[in-house]
Parts: C-alpha cells; structure tokens; sequence
C-alpha cells in the first residue's frame, strides 16, 4: 500500500515537470475565469444584468472549467497513455508492476492533478470575485458547482479516454471518440446526455439550488457508471505484449472481477437511463391533443388539504372533489402528476380502482351513481417535470413553486359550476411565508409547522401554490390590497428603483382605463419567483414573476440596460393585466384571439402613459419583427411538410407558431383597432366589454359587436 | 521514387490506417446526426436545405474534421513517423520538400473525407426533401470550409514544426471554438458557428433569402484563408 502510495506521488511529481501541465493548468484557470461572466452572454437576454453573486456566477465558471478542461484533460490522459506504452516496459520492470497496475496509477496521479488544478483555480477566482466583482464568495455554492459539474466532468473525459484508449489501442481513435462525445453533450437537448457541462445554466439567487441539482446528481451518477464501464472494458480489451485484441481479452478476462465490472456497470448505466426518475416526457403539458371533458358531470367544490415536506422535496395530498351529476354512473378523467403516487381512491367514503391511460397521465374513475358525489384521492411524492427545462412546479428546502399546470392538485376533466369552490389548507415549516390563492382565512402553528387555510371561488380553476422565505410588504392602491412577496436578499434594488412606485401606477392605470379590479375584497398578490421558471405568471389573484426583475445591477447605464428595465416593468404589467383579463373576465381563446393579446396590448399602453410613445413604440416594434420572422419560417410557408418531422419537432413548431399568434398578432391588431377607433373610443369599448363580461367570459365575436369591427379590418397587412 | 510516386504512396499509407476508416465513420455518424437532429427543423426556421442550414451543418461538422487534419500532423510530427523518415527517402530530399508533400497528402485525404461529407449531405437532403439544386452549396462550401480547413491545414504544420505538444492545443481550441458559441469575433471564430447563431437575428428577410452575409465576415474568411496559406508556405520553410 505504501509503495502505490509512493508510486502516485512519484507520478503527481514527474507530472509537475512537464512544460505542458503548467500550460494546461492556466489555461483550465482562465476559462474558469472567462465563465464568472457567462451569465451575461447567455441567449436568453433577460438573465442578463443580474446582480452578480457567487451563486448566479458560480455555475458559468464550473461550465466554462468543464468545457475547456474536459478536451485538454483528456488530451493528455492519451500523450500520458501513449508515452507509457512506449516506455512501458521500462517502468515496468523498475516499479515490478502490471501494466494495468501502472494505468491505473497514472490515471490516478491524473485525478489529483484535476483535484490541484481545481483548487488552485477556485483560489484564483475567489480573488477575482472579492476583488472585481466585489461580492461575497459562497464557498458552498463553489464547492457544490466545481465538485458535481467540474470535476466529474474532466474525471469522465479522463476515464473515457483511457477506456477507449486501451480498447483501440490508437490515440487517434480515443481522441476522436472524445471529440464525439464532446459534440454529443454539447449539441443534445437530453440532460441525461449532457456529460461535459451539464444542462443547467444557473442558479436562483434566493431559491435552492435543488431544482437544477437533482437533474446534475442524476446526469453524474449515469456517467459514472457509464465511465467507469467503459474503463473497465478498456481493461478488459487492453492488449497483451505481441498479442491480438482476442487474445489478451482472454487473458484479461482470467481476473473475474474485469468482466463482471463491465457486465455490472454498463447494465446499472442501462438501468440508470431507462429508470430516470424526475421527468414525465408523457405530461399533459407537452401534449397537443385536446382532452376530452365529461360535460355530464359538474364539479362544485374542492377542498385540498397538502402538507409539503420541502427537505425532502415532496409532499403529501388529501383532496376532495364534489361532482354533481344525473343519477346514472359516470366514468371521469383526472389529470394527475405521475410523480405523485396515489394512495388511495375515494367514492362516497368507499375505496375504488382506476387505472391510468396508457402513455399519459391521466387516470380513469368510475363515479357512482346519486347527483351529488364525493370522490377523496390521496397521494404523496415528488413533482415531475414535463421537460427539464419546463419548470411547471417545485418543492425544494427553502422554495416551493407549484404552477396548476404542474397538476399538484390533480385535475377533473368535467365541466365546472360558474363559481368552483375551493376550501383548502397548506401545512409546512413554519419560517416559509405561504402564499396561496384566493384569501387567507386562518394560520394555525404547531411544532414549529404552519397551516395556512384559505379560499377561492373560481371559474378557470386555477390553483397556484407558492411558498418561500418571502418578506411581505402590504399597501393599498385604488382601494385594492396589493401584496408584495420579495426576497430579503433583493431588498436594495426594490427600494432603489421604487418598483413599488410603477406597480402602483400600473394598477391605477388599469382601475382608470379598464374598470374596477374585480376582486376588490381580495388581495392581489405578486411573489417573487425563482428563475427557473423565467419570465411571470398569472394565476387566480396571484402574479409570480421571476427574481431577476427584482434583482438587477445596472452599471454603466446603457441604452442596453435602459432596455432591460423598460421590459421587466413591462413584465409586470403583463401579469398585473391578465388580472383584468384573465382572471377577472375570462378571454375565451379562440386563436389569436385570447387574454394574451390583450395583456400585451394593455401594458403597452400603460408603457406609453409612463415613459412615452417612443419606448411604448420601440416595444410594440418587437411584436411586429416576430411576426415577420415567423412568416419567413420555412414550416410556415409548407405547413405540409411538417408531417414528416418527428412529434417533438412538431409540437416545437407549433407552439412557436401559436405563440407569435397570442403574443405578437392579436396585439398588433388591438393596435390597429385602436388606429380606426381612435386611442379614446377603443379604450372605452374595451372597457364597456369588460364591465359586461365581469366574472363571465368574453369571446372573439362579442370583441367584435362592442368595438362594430370586423375581422377583415383589423386583419394585418 | 519520382515525386509523384512519393505522394501517392504518402496518401496510400495515410489512408489505409485504421483511424481514418475511424475518423471516417465518426464524420459519417456526425454527418447523419446533424442534418437528422440538429437541422431537422431547418437552422432558425430556414428550411432544412436551405445555404443557412448547410452552413451550420457545415460549421459544426468541420471543428471535428479540424481535429482530425490536426491529428494527421499530428502522427508526422510523432517521434516514430520521424524515425521513419530516413528509411522512406532514399534520395535525398530537402526539408520543406519534404513537408510540402507531407502537407499535400494530409489535404487531399482530408478532401476525401470531405467528399464523403458532402455525398452523404446531398444524399440526405435529395433522399429526405427530394431536394437536388445543390449549386446553392457552393457559396456556404467556400465560406465555410476553406477558411477553417486551410487554417487547420497550415497552422498544424506550423505549429508542428515549432513544437509538437503545442499542436495538441489546437484539438481543444477547434472543438471548444466550433462548438460552443463564446461570440468570438471575426478571426477567432475558425468555423463560423459563432457569426452564424450571434447574427442571424438581426437579419431581415431579404437578406435571409438571397444568402447574404456582411462584408466584416467574408473580410475575415479572407484572412483566414490567406493566413492559412502563408502559415503553411512559412511552415514548410521553418527549420526543426
Ligand atoms: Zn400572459
């Protein structure tokens, strides 16, 4: 034992020497560097000018690290291999050592010049970081970054290497593979596959990390596998002095524990990838079909009763629905969240099968007969997400964010009374705020546990749930309670800016222009949410929009960063008007038509009463390049050719055509209504059909009556 | 051996190993798994064949076949190939003679794997689309191969010939480069993939229809493709 010990240490030494490993180092160390600022060049334009703390800049060093050092480490695993092989025999008989012996030595001595190299460079940015940045350096968040992104993924390139290595037998053959490799991870959209640097981008800054952790956990554990499977098989396969490929397997294959490795970890890898616990590519979410609704049944009231266990990310569920119905049996439709383990199902008290539709996540229940039916599922587990990159929900230690499309109450598919009661009750820690929708009705805590009752009547059954360490400020806006649910970190920017200041303007503006908000003896409500779901939500009387627009850092106040702030206000406009469309009068879609376009077109307005035709114009001008790039699509213009793509591929296309329909479209026409009708006139029709349709919904056609328009006219050029 | 006889035994010998039949199902697999899944939708709603998609087909797939030219010289560079040397040439031959030919056979075996790319494109697209105007190619070929192909091509013999280990450095360089987009600029953007994705937003549609692309960048594929020839002129000169 101590003589290996020696030996590594004689390695890790002569390692040292080489001109080449210094260079390799710096070069690890400055991508480590280059990838502080990573956050600011990603795509998606609205991460940029974030406030930069270690744990929105962590994860970009850790990638740009993986990226580079992964190709370089596993470079040198082949000149290292390669020189061993020439003067192999050399060492061999001076360290009176196998050969495979000395591979794995070398490999070794390699792993711990990765460990010094990330150490050495982690030094180096906490320099960089306290000194140019000027932020506090969250040892954790690096340790968690650099030792499940960076490390595993220049300890498979090295593994990798010298598996193939050792199986072909050719420099030229493993480098290539890597390169293959490379490319595989850096080009797929399948987390599972994204070995060098993995698929998250960056953390939220006040939520936990867990949401993106448990994907790169999981990534690991499957690459470990596979890695050290494939070093196992290089073992296996390792040539013999003056020997083939055939025979040195047999000899190789005499030490057991070769074989059985390979068969082992291949099979876990195999197992690991085909048992992947955390998405549901089957989720209603991503299907395109319609559902089918059972018309004959009513639901009239739910009544959920949760309890989260955020340390452990899940949660418990007891919830009862109430269906009326005609005498007969019915048999309906749920939709549910397959992470969520049904325990048991309840009709009239008496415990019942289903059974869930083959490749979806909807169950089947038979309600029996009598007009008034309690139908009582209980289930517990972890939220699946539909996509790894489509957040609907979450539990997570100090975060829970649980969108209605994440289905954690599971969803009847009957027809609704005009008003669905909702009676629930929420139970978990004690110091994370709740925020639930409808009103509050009562807290009660116990044991350090909190339960929040509350209810809701709702048409559109939209059933939100958020919950973090949120400070709350109250404050009252034409005669509505507005609630602000932010996170003590982001306080300075808050205050800063006087966000406070536009969300009153906004709702004044709307109350003005639009009519009274419609649940004046509720409180609005607008959370903070974590970015890994960007952008902002809308959701009974609850608005979540993501971190960054509570948590910016304009530095040089460019037209750039101007921008950016003119669209997170925007933002919230958005969210704040589907208050009035959406939740107050339902908009019943019927494409473009839906409350979409009338939330952009509204915060539009509100843009131009609070910064001027000129930002309100530059921001509708965005609509206008996305339509047109739309049209220029080439699946746009041969809507026949779609057929042949692949059914991702089809949904991609589709949502994206929808989108720009919704979002670009429908505004562009409200706009040019209002150019016929004049900005007054328009203005008052739109507010006429919304005190009209108060509570109700309001279609395409009666838009049409009320404003004496046509189709054709406010169709675009 | 007559020159001519040199090179051809040069590329034979190039060839007939077993990492080019490797490299050759590599860029195969790479080739099919682009234009399958990555362009499959078309490159930014182009259609699938449109001179946008082959560009980025090409930009991707040639940071790989970059590496694989760097690996060539790579092996002539290796202390056995120049040990081998001496026994090839019974005639003396000059040094950069020497080089010169050594340069020709790697480029014109990479042409071949080249080739191959290109068959198995058009193979695709005419098979898949029934598309066949493959003339509209020829513009993304040149502004997409030639720069990156002859930078590789005279940049490994020059770096070569300077330092071995050094030339190992351009295997990461070629893979992080054409693959990840770090919004290089002009000359350090080898494949053109970072011009491609940073770009094409601005884009209006007339532009996106005539295949357009900006004086700065075809300035840049110039140099590139001039640098490329002088590094590789230098480099045969260059004494070891
Ligand atoms: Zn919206």
């Amino acid at each position: 034992m101590r003589d290996r010990v020696e030996l590594i240490w004689n390695e890790v030494k002569l390692l040292f020497k080489l001109k080449m490993v210094i260079v390799l180092i710096l070069l690890t160390i400055i991508f480590m560097i280059i990838g502080l600022g990573a956050v600011n060049s990603s795509d998606n334009y609205a991460l940029h000018n974030m406030r930069q703390t270690s744990r929105i800049i962590a994860l970009g060093s850790a990638r740009y690290g993986a990226l580079f050092g992964s190709v370089l480490f596993g470079m040198m695993t082949i000149i290292l291999l390669n020189r061993d092989q020439r003067k192999g025999s050399k060492d061999l008989i001076e360290a009176n050592l196998e050969y495979y012996q000395l591979i794995i030595v070398r490999i070794i001595s390699l792993i711990l010049l990765v460990i010094g190299t990330i150490l050495l460079g982690m030094l180096v940015v906490f320099i960089v970081q306290t000194w140019i940045y000027q932020t506090v350096f969250e040892l954790r968040i690096y340790l968690f970054s650099y030792g499940v992104v960076f490390f595993p993924a220049i300890l498979f390139a090295i593994l990798l290497t010298s598996g193939v290595y050792l199986i072909t037998d050719n420099s030229d053959m493993s480098l290539l593979s890597l390169a293959g490799l490379y490319f595989l991870s850096l080009t797929s959209n399948n987390y599972l596959l994204n070995w060098v640097q993995t698929h998250a981008l960056l953390y939220s800054d006040f939520a936990s990390i867990r949401p993106v952790t448990s994907f790169i956990l999981y990534n690991r554990l499957f690459w470990v596998s596979i890695s050290l499977g494939v070093l196992a098989l290089g073992l296996l396969f390792k040539r013999r002095y003056q020997r083939g490929i055939y025979e040195s397997m047999l000899i190789n294959g005499q030490k057991l524990f070769i074989p059985l490795a390979v068969v082992g970890l291949l099979c876990l890898a195999l197992l690991i990838y085909s048992h992947e616990p955390l998405i549901n590519s089957a989720d209603s979410a991503l299907n395109i079909e319609e559902p089918v609704i059972n018309e004959r049944v009513i639901l009239t009231k739910i009544l959920p009763d949760i309890t989260f266990y955020p340390d452990k990310g899940e949660m418990k569920a007891v919830v009862n629905y109430i269906f009326c119905k005609e005498l007969a049996e019915e048999r309906i439709e749920l939709i549910t969240n397959t992470g969520l383990q049904i325990t048991s199902v309840k009709v009239n008290g008496l415990p019942t099968g289903f059974e869930y539709l083959k490749g979806t996540d909807r169950i089947q229940v038979d309600l029996a007969d009598g007009e008034q039916v309690e139908l009582e599922v209980t289930y517990e587990g972890r939220i699946k997400y539909p996509h790894v990159s489509t957040v609907a929900g979450y539990i997570s230690e100090n975060s829970i964010y649980l969108l209605e499309q994440s289905h954690w109450i599971f969803e009847p598919l009957t027809a609704r009374d005009e008003q669905v009661e909702i009676i629930g009750a929420v139970t978990l820690p004690a110091e994370l705020t709740a925020v639930p929708v409808g009103e509050i009705t009562a807290i009660k805590e116990e044991a350090g546990q909190k339960t929040w009752e509350y209810m809701l009547k709702t048409r559109s059954l939209e059933l939100g749930f958020f919950a973090a360490e949120y400070t709350q400020k109250i404050f009252n806006v034409a005669g509505i309670e507005v609630q602000l649910f932010t996170s003590p970190r982001h306080e300075a920017y808050l205050f800063q800016k006087d966000l406070e200041h536009y969300i009153t303007g906004i709702v004044e503006y709307y109350t003005q222009v639009i009519g009274e908000y419609a649940f004046l003896d509720q409180p609005l409500k607008i959370v903070e949410s974590s970015l890994y779901k960007t952008g902002g939500h809308s959701t009974a009387n609850v608005i979540t929009i993501a971190e960054y627009v509570f948590n910016r850092e304009f530095t040089n106040s460019t037209s750039m960063e101007e921008w950016r702030f003119y669209q997170d206000i925007e933002l919230l406009a958005h969210e704040i008007a589907h208050q009035w469309w959406g939740s107050g009068v339902e908009v019943t879609v019927n494409t473009p038509w839906s409350s979409e376009g009338l939330a952009c077109y509204m915060s539009n307005k509100y843009m131009e009463a609070e910064f001027g035709e000129e930002v309100s114009f530059m921001l509708s001008s965005y609509w206008e390049s996305s339509v047109r790039l739309m049209q220029g699509k080439y699946y746009y213009q041969h809507p026949n050719q779609v057929g042949l793509l692949k059914k991702d591929m089809q949904t991609q296309i589709a949502t994206e055509k929808l989108k720009t329909e919704l979002y670009s479209i429908m505004p562009l026409q409200l706009l040019k209504a209002e150019k016929i009708l004049g900005k007054e006139q328009f203005l008052q029709s739109l507010a006429r059909l919304y005190k009209q349709n108060l509570f109700q919904s309001v279609s395409y056609q009666e838009f049409f009556a009320e404003t004496n328009l046509t189709k054709e006219a406010i169709t675009l050029d | 051996m007559t020159k001519l006889n040199v090179l051809r035994y040069e590329i034979r010998r190039l060839i007939s190993t077993k990492q080019y039949l490797y490299s050759l199902l590599i860029i195969s697999l790479l080739t099919y798994d682009v234009l399958n899944r990555l362009l499959i939708g078309g490159f930014k709603g182009t259609a699938p064949f449109s001179p946008w998609s082959y560009s980025e087909f090409l930009a991707l797939v040639i940071s790989v076949f970059s590496v694989i030219v760097i690996l060539m010289w790579i092996n002539v560079f290796s202390e056995k190939e120049q040990k081998v040397r001496g026994i090839i040439f019974s005639a003396p031959i000059t040094q950069s003679r020497y080089y010169l030919i050594k340069g020709i056979a790697i480029g014109l075996a990479a042409s071949l794997i080249l080739l191959v790319i290109i068959i198995l494109s058009f193979g695709y697209y005419y098979l898949v689309y029934g598309f066949s105007d493959y003339g509209t190619f020829i513009m993304p070929m040149v502004y997409f191969i030639c720069p990156s192909f002859l930078i590789s091509l005279g940049l490994g013999l020059f770096i070569g010939k300077i330092n071995v280990k050094i030339l190992y450095l351009l295997i990461p360089l070629f893979l992080v480069i054409g693959l990840f987009n770090l919004g290089l600029p002009g000359l350090l953007d080898l494949t053109g993939g970072s011009y491609l994705f940073d770009h094409f937003n601005y884009l209006n549609l007339e532009v996106i229809e005539k295949y357009t692309l900006t004086k700065e960048f075809l300035c840049s594929r110039m140099i590139l493709i001039v640098l490329g020839l002088c590094l590789f002129g230098i480099g045969c000169r260059i004494k070891q």
